[in-house]
């Protein structure tokens, strides 16, 4: 029984290709463009992966440092000549107020995340922005999964929301993307011939693959983009 | 729907409120969980319950006077659950735990005199959010009169351990001669509490005042106090009080409204209703002691809390007890599906919003009328106006609902050789399709008793309406009250409840009546003796008594007996049509029929074509009303449900009869009808689960007939071709024979080949 | 992203009146927006395409309700 996180797992992996996400660059694209100004902008893509985000803010104009825990993602957006570093989200190696910008794609659901909020909210300059997309469910249960993945701890927009200005951030954008989580999904299933195929790929267990199918089923997983920005302290 | 109707929709259901206990706690601990926890036989979840609302429960558990006891529902129905002997066996079996929390110090400082109960209290809840506290005290050690309880009530160890705790966070303790009013002017704070369950110095309390009765707040800035002479309970208002305190004292010092978005206690006060008629009362286990429960006793006596919930709708609807939640958390799953943010065009049809019957069942058991019907009837109006409702959804009753509108089997006239009509009879869609010999009959019956009878072959719409299509459904509306109108607009009959719903709503002209009520006034035959029949309401007829009593009274001429069947009249439960729940959801319709067919062993009746047909789907015996009035024309009360080409087919041949009454032709064929089709029964029901019509079938096969592309096996010549029909590509797999085609495959998929090369 | 291959147990047919057997060809699928570039049995010489049963109710279907969002 393999417990890799789904996004090192061999399937995903040789489907998404560099960019560990569903909707790849577009949705990056989409999130920079609402984040504002750029230029000269210090920039934090927090959970960066092999870098391809680092690539596309410094493209931006912005000054990119990527923090990850997977050692070996690190090494290879280091060889490419990113900023990088292994650090925790939620105890971030960076002073006080120091950010314009933190990104964060479809990596919060993987970590503490209130806790990483607080962290980001405390690294960003009163007024900076943050730039959050992930799994969020459309489903009434969270469901049951099996693996350690996205969907696991993603809860409903309404609670997401409430979490994000609950750590201190007023939210300028929502936006809603589930289209992007679909057409990976349907382009999986049709590689793999069912989402029970696709998970079974995943997990190596046809037991597993099955309780990954009900909790999807269950949560409905959807998209979320959201941008804000750090309330300033009254 | 917006976020204010998402409050609106919540606030109706009442199943996240707290129960009575709850809500009688004066420091709100859920002792539901927490009794269920101990009948569970799981003392350190129990204490996890009373850890996570009370304050030191170590002590708190031993000495709680358990005031939720009065407010217990079990209370008349063999008494109070013993939640007080529950906690002390709960506290006795199980260890405090571990270390406290003990947060970086906050700057400002808070000064506790007197080391009661409720300064214990204090103490420990703004010691846990890292103020420092210090407790000034007389004697040798903190505690009060705690220290001269019993030692089977509060052993002195625990005492101080608790107490050994509380120092662990920034609390210390100041050992006084004296509590008196120099004492604490010489030790300022930046907040100040006096515990009046100690021995204070009665100048000093009579200095203090009385203090706002819900903060606790002296008028002095600053100053609060708490376990005031009076109190209810001399221990547990003692802490609850303090904890009142504590809060304020917190929001005084981050100079915060004491009052503001700040929930007081209940009293018992709540609005979940949980219904008891169905619960037996079983009398309290008394220790056998006569002092403290033993292990065995205490499950016993915690399985006898009722564990009070709502769930009034949950639990008599499949659909909702389906998806695990209750209307408050469903209504926030309609919010998360509809509204709230810009969408990337992603197609949310929801299976959940559209697997709602909208029979109205809930709304009618909800103390609060919370209505799923509405909810999700809404919700689909949205996703169809903001075109988020995918094609396939409701794909397959719109298709009926326009072919029995369309040219093939719509027919409106006066009775033959008649100028006018007196009134029009409308027997509805699925009637027509199902029953069409029974529907000549009831004409033929409706043409005695008024010679001047219209007949009237239609959808009355209530599939564009059910699946959300307002503009559809107002189209319909508008053709339908045309042709009203080009009749002379005679009085509407209809046989089916839904159509009179329909009708009442939305085109009240028509001054709508049911059949029903038309034959109840006449004379009738009875019947031969049958045993008892159960019938069963649509759900339609929820709301008129008028029609369902009309019934009643026919099936009394008739001498027709029936059975009881519990979920009856306003309370009648949908069979699985309604809403098209069949249509999205044909696995839920069916554990929807099923379980209705299942509440009675008699043959189930109803006056309803769709229950007739969706109940008989289970295998259960169920006769139609006509089957009564009509003995010599009834069908068989085991006879499988009418199959979706033959209800087609039924409705062309309905129209042909009534035409040629009026001495015209049959209607002009289409070109593909003539198109010979056999198959076996297998074949059979893969076209039905597939909802594959015969006319369907026709059509693709046409194509063959007039030199269309096919594939042919290279083998044994079997053949297969394809067309795109409307939204769908059809598949046929055939073989020609004599005169036609066999049909050995069919299938069908939405996805198109871009350039459409098939 | 490479193409998906599918193709029926049974290979086996030819296309009237075109004459040719099928073989497997490159095919556009587009259902609400979304397009997928499978290979797919096709006639080389008039390009009509095979939508064998198991594909259309096994991964099609599945496909439609996903993105359907049922």
């Amino acid at each position: 029984m393999r417990t890799n996180e789904l996004y090192a797992s061999p399937p995903v992996r040789k489907f998404l290709g560099p960019a560990l996400r569903p909707g790849g660059e577009r949705l990056t694209r989409l999130m920079l463009e609402l984040a504002g100004p750029l230029q000269g902008a210090l920039a934090l893509d927090a959970g960066c992966g092999c870098g391809a985000s680092l690539a596309l803010l410094r493209e931006h104009g912005a000054r990119a440092v990527g923090l990850d825990l997977n050692a070996s993602f690190l090494r290879e957006a280091g060889d490419k000549g990113a900023r990088v570093a292994q650090a925790d989200l939620a105890d971030l190696p960076l002073p006080d107020a120091c950010l314009d910008l933190v990104l964060c794609e479809c990596v919060w659901n993987l970590t503490d995340k209130e806790r990483v909020l607080a962290e980001f909210r405390r690294v960003l300059r009163p007024g900076g922005t943050l730039a959050l997309a992930d799994i969020y469910a459309r489903g009434c249960r969270s469901g049951d999964w099996p693996v350690r993945c996205c969907f696991a701890q993603a809860t409903d927009l309404q609670t997401v929301m409430e979490q994000v200005a609950g750590a201190g951030f007023e939210i300028d954008v929502v936006e809603e993307h589930t289209e992007l989580l679909k057409k990976t999904a349907a382009d999986f299933v049709f590689r793999h011939g069912s989402l029970h195929g696709f998970w079974q790929a995943v997990t190596g267990d046809p037991v597993l693959a099955q309780r990954a199918c009900d909790a999807s089923r269950v949560s409905k997983p959807g998209l979320f983009m959201l941008i804000g920005h750090a309330r300033k302290v009254t | 729907m917006d976020q204010k109707e998402l409050r609106k929709w919540e606030a109706k259901c009442i199943q996240e409120e707290p129960p009575k206990c709850k809500a009688g706690c004066p420091l709100g601990v859920d002792a539901r969980a927490f009794a269920q926890a101990m009948a569970k036989g799981d003392p350190l979840a129990a204490r996890a319950v009373l850890e996570k609302s009370m304050p030191l429960a170590a002590i708190t558990g031993r000495l709680c006077e358990a005031p939720c006891e009065e407010f217990c529902v079990r209370g008349d129905l063999g008494g109070a659950v013993a939640l007080g002997g529950l906690e002390r066996l709960c506290i006795r079996e199980t260890q405090p735990k571990g270390r406290l929390l003990r947060l970086p110090a906050r700057p400002r400082k808070v000064a506790v005199f007197g080391a009661g109960p409720s300064s214990l209290a204090v103490a420990f809840d703004l010691g846990k959010k890292g103020y420092p506290v210090t407790m000034y005290h007389v004697g040798e050690a903190p505690g009060g009169w705690l220290r001269e309880l019993p030692e089977a009530d509060l052993p002195t160890r625990v005492l101080d351990e608790e107490l050994s705790r509380l120092a662990s966070l920034h609390v210390t303790y100041v050992s006084v001669s004296v509590l008196d009013s120099a004492l604490v002017e010489a030790h300022p704070a930046d907040a100040v509490y006096v515990g009046q369950d100690d021995t204070l110095d009665s100048e000093l309390l009579a200095s203090l005042g009385s203090p706002d009765p819900e903060t606790f707040a002296l008028e002095r800035p600053g100053w609060f106090t708490g376990a005031l002479e009076g109190r209810p309970h001399r221990f547990i208002s003692a802490v609850s009080q303090g904890r009142e305190a504590a809060v304020s004292i917190d929001r005084y010092l981050q100079n915060a409204s004491l009052t503001s978005s700040r929930v007081f206690l209940r009293k018992g006060q709540t609005s979940l209703f949980t219904r008891t008629t169905d619960i037996a009362p079983v009398q309290r286990v008394v220790p056998a002691d006569g002092v403290a429960f033993t292990r065995e006793e205490g499950l016993l006596e915690a399985a006898r809390c009722i564990d009070c919930q709502c769930l009034e709708c949950v639990r008599h609807c499949v659909y909702l007890s389906e998806y695990g939640g209750y209307p408050k958390s469903y209504a926030r799953r309609v919010f998360n599906n509809s509204a709230i943010v810009k969408g990337g065009g992603v197609h949310q049809a929801n299976t959940f919003i559209n697997s709602c019957s909208l029979c109205g069942q809930c709304e009618t058991l909800c103390p609060n009328d919370f209505s799923m019907a509405d909810m999700c009837l809404d919700a689909r109006r949205l996703m169809v106006r903001d075109k988020r409702m995918p094609p396939s959804a409701h794909w397959f009753a719109l298709e009926e609902m326009r072919s029995a509108g369309s040219e093939q089997a719509a027919f409106i006239r006066h009775a033959p050789g008649a100028p006018d009509s007196a009134m029009l009879f409308f027997p509805g869609c699925q009637l027509s399709g199902i029953r069409p010999d029974q529907t000549l009959r009831l004409y033929d019956r409706l043409l005695e008793i008024e010679p001047r009878t219209g007949i009237w072959l239609d959808c009355c719409g209530a599939p564009a309406h059910w699946a959300g299509r307002e503009d559809e459904f107002a189209d319909m509306l508008g053709k339908l009250k045309e042709a009203f109108k080009a009749m002379g607009s005679p009085r509407v009959v209809t046989a089916c409840s839904t159509c009179l719903k329909m009708f009442r709503e939305h085109l009240p002209a028509f001054g709508a009546e049911s059949v029903w009520t038309l034959l109840a006034g006449e004379s009738l035959i009875p019947g031969e003796a049958r045993e008892a029949l159960a019938l069963s309401d649509p759900c339609t007829s929820r709301h008129d008594a008028a029609t369902r009593g009309a019934v009643h009274a026919l099936l009394e001429k008739l001498g027709q007996p029936l059975a009881p069947l519990a979920m009856s009249g306003e309370l009648t439960e949908c069979c699985g049509f309604g809403g098209l729940m069949d249509n999205a959801n044909p696995a839920l319709a069916r554990k929807v029929a099923e379980a209705r067919v299942a509440q009675s062993e008699a043959c189930f009746l109803t006056y309803c074509a769709m229950c007739r047909d969706q109940l008989a789907k289970t295998g259960k015996p169920v006769l139609h009303i006509l089957d009564l009035l009509f003995p010599d024309l009834a069908h068989g009360a085991s006879e499988p449900p009418v199959g979706i080409s033959a209800r087609r087919v039924n409705r062309r041949r309905l129209k042909d009869a009534l035409q040629g009454r009026h001495g015209s032709e049959g209607m002009p064929r289409q070109p593909f009808e003539d198109v010979s089709l056999v198959y076996s029964a297998e074949v059979a029901e893969l076209l039905e689960t597939r909802r594959i019509l015969e006319d369907d079938l026709r059509q693709v096969l046409h194509k063959v007939r007039n030199g269309g592309k096919c594939l042919v096996h290279g083998e044994d010549g079997r053949r297969i071709v394809a067309a795109e029909l409307g939204e769908v590509t059809y598949w046929v797999e055939f073989r020609d024979v004599k005169d036609g085609f066999e049909v050995l495959r069919a299938w069908s998929h939405r996805m198109r080949i871009a350039g459409g090369r098939i | 992203m490479s193409s998906l291959t599918f193709e029926p147990k049974d290979m086996n047919w030819v296309c009237e009146p075109c004459g040719e057997a099928l073989e497997l060809g490159r095919v556009e699928l587009t259902y609400l927006g979304n397009s997928f570039h499978v290979e797919l049995p096709v006639c080389a010489k008039c390009g009509a395409v095979y939508i064998y049963e198991e594909l259309a109710m096994g991964r099609i279907f599945e496909v439609e309700q996903l993105l359907e969002d049922k």
